[in-house]
């Protein structure tokens, strides 16, 4: 079986274009992508996806399917806005344990350029 | 995207296929070492910054605090070593206060070498970590891929097997801490003498256990710039020169000798 989109981290290939973010140039996902980009994006998503399948093997199926819904269930009960500084989650980096992680994601930060009302259109499917 | 950006990398690319020369690749060197001692852990560095053929700083700092027990000295990219020991300390730091302990060295090894694997050696720090914590003296090394060494002594950067042959040939067990200080500035020296990418001065940091860590900066200073042995002032009424009432060749006032004197060489 497979954990895909495990912990509501969408597995980013640079080589296809996600027109749904905005935050990512159109530039990013067209020819000759270093050799690192992929594996960077994709990092967290199969970290997690890892860990998730080490649960199943030591604890049974049970384990991951509650911590997927736990993350789902707190990722979907919390929206902060992108203006406001989303897509911060406290709560969700409690339940992957990354309260106290810090990456260059961290550091280096993309300036918002989605403006509220489009993110409100789009998160109610407008 | 967040994080680091690989736009400029396709930047690059297109303009090398529109025929512009990429530049060549540029060396660094350094030479630092780590060495125990009976009670705690002394780093040690050089002070020379090289880009290829040029020395960038004759006093640059390789010594990086990570947290006050734990220190790292870094050889490789100087913005990669800048970067990487400001993004550890404040992970630490962070790490130490949601734990409620002060920080392990191994915590600060294991952090840096996920990081620096996950980038697959693009992020070019050499480092060496040392410090003391509740389980002793630790020393490591640390290369830019994510493998770790772990020894008594180490050295690191192009000037380490100069370091490494007076490491090798001193070093004993159980040294006392001025023992350790004068064998960890004598190896730095080596690589300062005989590497061509190390020079200038030797920072040394001694971390021991219950005692804040001391950096001493320019502990050893063999390189001294020497007073120039000629200057190029020249005395005022060196050169004759036309009196008033000349209307071609002008100069009578003395200040506008003074002002002139500022754009010949200055020995300090």
């Amino acid at each position: 079986m497979s954990f895909s989109n495990p912990m509501g981290n969408k597995s980013q290939n640079p080589a296809v274009v996600d027109i749904n973010n905005f935050a990512s140039p159109v530039a990013q996902g067209l020819n000759d992508p270093h050799p690192l980009e992929s594996r960077v994006a994709n990092w967290k998503a199969n970290e997690e996806e890892f860990n998730l399948r080490m649960l199943q093997r030591t604890q049974g199926l049970a384990a991951p399917l509650r911590r997927v819904m736990d993350a789902k269930i707190v990722e979907q009960s919390t929206f902060v806005p992108s203006i406001v500084g989303g897509p911060s989650n406290l709560s969700l980096d409690i339940l992957k344990n990354e309260d106290a992680r810090l990456d260059w994601e961290d550091v280096y930060k993309t300036e918002s350029t989605i403006d509220f009302h489009q993110e409100m259109q789009k998160r109610m499917g407008l | 995207m967040a994080g680091l950006s690989f736009d400029n990398y396709r930047r690059n690319k297109s303009l090398e296929a529109s025929g512009v020369l990429p530049p060549k690749t540029t060396s660094t060197g350094t030479t630092i070492v780590g060495c125990k001692f009976n009670g705690g852990v002394i780093l040690s560095a050089d002070t020379r910054a090289t880009a290829g053929m040029v020395v960038a700083d004759k006093n640059c700092l390789k010594l990086h605090r990570l947290a006050p027990n734990i220190w790292c000295a870094g050889a490789g990219t100087a913005s990669d070593n800048d970067k990487v020991t400001e993004l550890e300390s404040s992970q630490l730091e962070i790490h130490s206060q949601w734990t409620g302990r002060a920080p392990r060295v191994v915590t600060a090894l294991t952090h840096l070498k996920q990081h620096l694997f996950k980038y697959q050696g693009h992020v070019g720090a050499y480092l060496i970590i040392a410090g003391v914590d509740v389980t002793g003296s630790h020393l490591f090394s640390l290369h830019a891929h994510g493998s770790t060494d772990v020894g008594p002594y180490l050295a690191l950067g192009s000037g380490s097997m100069a370091a490494l042959s007076v490491l090798e040939s001193k070093w004993k067990e159980d040294l006392t801490k001025e023992e350790a200080m004068e064998l960890c500035s004598e190896a730095i020296m080596a690589g300062v003498f005989n590497d061509l990418a190390s020079g200038s001065n030797v920072d040394l940091c001694v971390i021991e256990k219950g005692k804040p860590s001391r950096l001493h900066r320019g502990y050893k200073q063999p390189n001294q710039r020497l007073q120039k042995q000629r200057n190029y002032n020249f005395d005022i009424g060196t050169t004759s020169y036309f009196e008033a009432g000349s209307e071609v060749f002008y100069i009578s006032k003395q200040s506008d000798l003074e002002t002139s004197a500022m754009e010949v060489d200055q020995v300090s």
